[in-house]
């Protein structure tokens, strides 16, 4: 009884919060607006190791699977703190700083030392109440590793941060994320299919939480109607490219187990992720992905709280070989909308939070429809749910190759050094008959005060080899680095990888070994006719 | 009246002198003199080391114990060191602070100065809380062998052996990891003898023992708790499993004793399924070193793998684990690469049942459409799955901790075997 009073209290805290207004972003987000680069390009200039520069900032590759992975837990806060990042954030932590958008502070430690405390980053002006993104250390002797990794960092200190899912998109706001394509809309955008004549309603219209039974829910609409959620769009402005093994989020509802979430057999919440395109259209009959959960994929948050925890959404693929169906990570590159819709029209609530320190930095839309009069709604004033969880596993650019390798003469060998985030597994290489290539992953390590550290530079190695040919020839080397296909063109030059057994006319002229027509008088390995032989 | 009063009196006077006489036969110094002898006796045991002190910390009574490496030094120098994850990001490290033993109700031990090593379990941190350790502790008993601390403020008790002479800290902690690998590692699961009841004793890689009598299913909110800390030769509880019960336990053969009772894992066939089914742990086949059916079936279906999958060189069986699948049946989990280099799992279920020593392995079919799509498309598949049937022996090289290698052998034909490592 004391636990649900307690996350009453919490909730009706919470959405007292919502009552004022966010109001629209005054303007799209670019990086080279974020004072806080400039600020924390200085804070890296502490870097007594090794300085870090503005370069270094942009090339930064952050190996997938790094950034853990979301579990249920924190149990004093409801659904906001109800997930915390278990593990290691990143063993190649670079310019990820500030993985907390919280105000709670955390503890960072490098190679077992603590090198900084009470870290924390809070996003623009232009996305909520916070103010401009400032960074306090206690590194008084002004020692801050990025470069190095933070797979010391302690769990304990870790859930203290209450991080999210945002902590996600921090790490890619801070390397190469940048809002560019973030849409707006005034209406419906799927009028096509709907064609409905939305009402947009003001702050305090709605309540926090979603849709259901008028007699459970305290955060119904002010005229006392339930208001049905047909869909809520919940954009994710990015560059680059993001892989994304599954993507979670925590419900709640005011039932009292996790059956009321779905009382009938089919109920079910459906997501769908939405490309945009390079015009910045999307095409809304076909998502790139989609996905249902129901109770079967629903893991409560405790015994205790049957009626809160996290939905899971996996997306599904089939295996042309044997037809079964498994799940498999998707890469989506550029912005993208989730968009959830089909929920269930049951008698209990399933409430989605949205919090001033968690949300995205984009607006959520949600169309709604009034139990009692059937009237609809829009609203974009409600920030977006820090509960929608992306488990992203990598974030692209992944692979940065040449576009194109020359071999020269008696060159059979080459190896690349590619910076990338995409362990050699999950590479597959498909090449030209007469084109061999393997790539392996490695790391740089570095030695500082005696303890080697791995750092940043995350790099795959392809080995490119080719057979020897006579003639000039040209091929290519296919990459599909999670899903994104890299293509670098293998140029081989006459006569490259031949020594001795150069094939050559018989047209009684004179060639040295590298094919090339010489005089007379040339002196040397010559060819001529077939026969090798030496003057 | 008067005479009553008198007899009262002298009753009185009699019982006082009675206490007065009992006080002097057992002490021989005054209170302030034993108190001081106390102190001095502490003093001087704890800076006698050469090279200090094995301490093994307990922050409170619900929190595992850690190992730290305290030298005290007659000038009330003492230099702390440790490794582990909470504090030190599992680097040793170490911090130089001082030390004092003052009377208070009787001695303690106070760190008086902020040592990063001993301090960081008391700050309180952010939450306000921290570790919930102490730096003070009332010294409970201090010779050249032993000292046991009690932390002044949480109560949890803390023991303290000389460090061997030479030893570093590095070979210190290596000892203790390989211990713990040895003895805690992969969620191994304890028996536990004590007055004529055995009792399962879950979470050895916590750190923090949870009791459960034989037979009954572990609850895991409900749970007895009892932390512990790893010596190279044993187990140090912080408190007694029962009243009267040790709190030291030494490596032994195949078991932890101590005067009074002793702890074991049990034999291996009901390991493997107790693992399976109350620690919720998974045994990984080593498919590289395993019987020639079973070798020769897993060669045949990588070659149709990679037959199948021709644009994946990778294309190859990854693994094969057994894990509890539900109430009556155990899923061996077959991981292979087939379109993509992310290892694709599909379950195929069999029963495990105890004959004895010995249990029975039967295949029962696959878990769900999927693996059945799989198994039609790769016939060979069966082949495979069925080299795990059969009555086994079950038999460890790792008397205290199975998980660190289990070998199955048929029964009725040796020449089927397989290796099999726990884990969580």
């Amino acid at each position: 009884m004391k636990k649900i009073t307690l996350l009453i209290c919490a909730l009706a805290t919470t959405v007292a919060s919502f009552a004022t207004p966010q109001g629209t972003p005054k303007k799209l987000f670019m990086r080279s607006d974020v004072p806080s680069v400039t600020y924390l390009e200085a804070q890296f200039d502490k870097t007594a190791a090794k300085k870090q520069t503005a370069a270094d900032l942009d090339t930064v590759y952050i190996p997938y699977r790094a950034l853990g992975t979301y579990q249920v837990g924190v149990p004093s806060d409801g659904m906001r703190y109800g997930f915390y990042q278990q593990g290691l954030i990143s063993p190649f932590t670079d310019t990820i700083l500030f993985l907390n958008n919280d105000t709670l502070p955390s503890t960072w430690y490098v190679g077992g030392q603590q090198v900084a405390q009470n870290v924390y980053y809070k996003m623009p002006v232009e996305f909520g109440d916070n103010e401009l993104p400032t960074m306090k250390t206690n590194d008084v002797e002004g020692y801050y590793f990025p470069e190095y990794q933070v797979s010391a960092l302690a769990t304990a200190d870790w859930k203290t941060v209450s991080p999210n899912f945002y902590n996600a998109v921090n790490v890619g706001s801070a390397t190469y994320v940048t809002f560019t394509k973030c849409a707006m809309y005034t209406e419906d955008p799927r009028q096509d299919e709907y064609g409905s004549d939305w009402k947009l309603v003001g702050a305090g219209d709605l309540g926090s939480y979603s849709y259901g039974s008028k007699l459970t829910n305290p955060f119904e609409s002010t005229d006392g109607n339930t208001v049905y959620f047909d869909t809520i769009f919940v954009p994710f402005p990015q560059e680059g490219a993001m892989y994304i093994d599954h993507i979670t989020l925590g419900v709640y509802n005011s039932g009292q187990s996790s059956a009321d979430f779905f009382p009938g057999e089919d109920d079910h919440i459906r997501l769908s992720i939405y490309q945009f395109d390079e015009e910045g259209n999307i095409d809304w009959q076909n998502p790139i992905a989609r996905s249902t959960a129901n109770l079967d994929n629903f893991t409560e948050y405790a015994s205790s709280y049957t009626y809160i925890g996290l939905l899971q959404f996996n997306f599904m693929s089939q295996d042309p070989v044997t037809g079964a169906e498994t799940a498999a990570p998707i890469t989506v590159n550029g912005s993208f909308i989730v968009a959830l819709d089909e929920f269930n029209k049951g008698t209990t609530n399933i409430g989605f939070i949205s919090d001033f320190y968690s949300q995205l930095p984009g607006q959520t839309y949600y169309f709604g429809r009034d139990s009692e009069t059937g009237e609809e709604y829009f609203t974009t004033l409600w920030k977006s749910p820090s509960n929608i969880m992306l488990n992203i596993v990598g974030l692209m650019p992944a692979f940065v190759a040449p576009q194109e390798v020359t071999f020269e003469a008696n060159e059979t060998e080459k190896t690349l050094e590619i910076p990338s985030n995409v362990w050699d597994e999950d590479i597959i290489i498909d090449a030209d008959d007469w084109i061999s290539a393997e790539i392996v992953t490695d790391y740089d390590e570095e030695v500082y005060e005696g303890q080697t550290y791995y750092t940043h530079k995350f790099k795959n190695f392809v080995t490119i080899k080719v057979e020897p040919t006579s003639n000039a020839r040209e091929g290519a080397i296919s990459i599909d680095a999670l899903g994104l296909p890299v293509v670098i063109t293998v140029k081989q030059e006459a006569g490259a990888g031949v020594e001795n057994t150069v094939a050559f006319k018989n047209d009684n002229k004179t060639y040295n070994v590298l094919g090339q027509e010489v005089s007379n008088d040339y002196k040397g390995v010559v060819i001529r006719n077939g026969e090798k032989f030496v003057r | 009246m008067k005479a009553k009063y008198l007899f009262i009196s002298l009753a009185l006077v009699g019982a006082l002198c009675a206490c007065s006489r009992d006080e002097e036969s057992l002490f021989d110094k005054s209170a302030a003199e034993r108190a001081q002898e106390a102190l001095n006796n502490a003093n001087t045991v704890l800076a006698a080391p050469e090279n200090g002190w094995e301490m093994l910390y307990f922050a409170n009574t619900e929190s595992r114990g850690y190992n730290l490496i305290v030298k005290f030094d007659s000038n009330g120098k003492v230099v702390a060191t440790a490794k582990n994850s909470l504090t030190t990001g599992n680097q040793i490290m170490s911090d130089e602070s001082t030390w004092e033993v003052k009377l208070d109700y009787g001695p303690i031990l106070t760190f008086d100065t902020y040592n990063k090593e001993l301090h960081a379990w008391a700050d309180p941190q952010e939450d306000g809380d921290g570790y919930l350790g102490d730096y003070e502790f009332l010294i409970l008993h201090a010779d050249a062998n032993y000292v046991k601390l009690k932390g002044k403020k949480h109560s949890a008790y803390c023991y303290l052996y000389p460090m061997e002479a030479g030893k570093s800290a590095s070979d210190y902690f290596a000892e203790v990891e390989a211990a713990q690998q040895k003895l805690c590692a992969n969620g191994n699961i304890f028996h536990l003898g004590l007055q004529d009841k055995e009792y399962l004793l879950h979470d050895a890689s916590s750190g923090l023992f949870s009791l459960t009598g034989l037979g009954q299913v572990p609850d895991p909110e409900n749970a007895l708790l009892f932390p512990f800390a790893v010596r190279k030769n044993g187990l140090q509880l912080s408190f007694a499993f029962s009243e009267s019960g040790d709190t030291w336990y030494e490596i032994s053969g195949d078991r932890l004793v101590s005067a009074k009772s002793a702890i074991s894992v049990a034999a291996p066939a009901t390991y493997f399924s107790e693992y399976l089914t109350l620690a919720g742990g998974t045994w990984t086949i080593n498919i590289t070193d395993v019987n020639d059916a079973t070798k020769s079936a897993i060669n045949t279906l990588n070659q149709a793998l990679k037959k199948a999958y021709t644009s994946n060189k990778k294309a190859a069986v990854q693994g094969l684990a057994f894990k509890q699948n539900d109430e009556n049946t155990v899923a061996l989990i077959f991981s292979y690469l087939g379109s993509s280099n992310k290892a694709t799992e599909m379950k195929y279920l069999y029963t495990i049942s105890l004959q004895g020593d010995n249990m029975n392995i039967a295949y029962v079919g696959p878990a769900d459409t999927n693996a059945e799509k799989v198994l039609t498309t790769f016939s060979d598949l069966e082949t495979l799955l069925k080299t795990f049937e059969g009555t086994f022996a079950s038999a460890t090289d790792n008397a205290l901790n199975p998980t660190n290698g289990i070998q199955l052998t048929e029964s009725s034909n040796t020449s089927v075997w397989f290796k099999a490592t726990g884990k969580l």
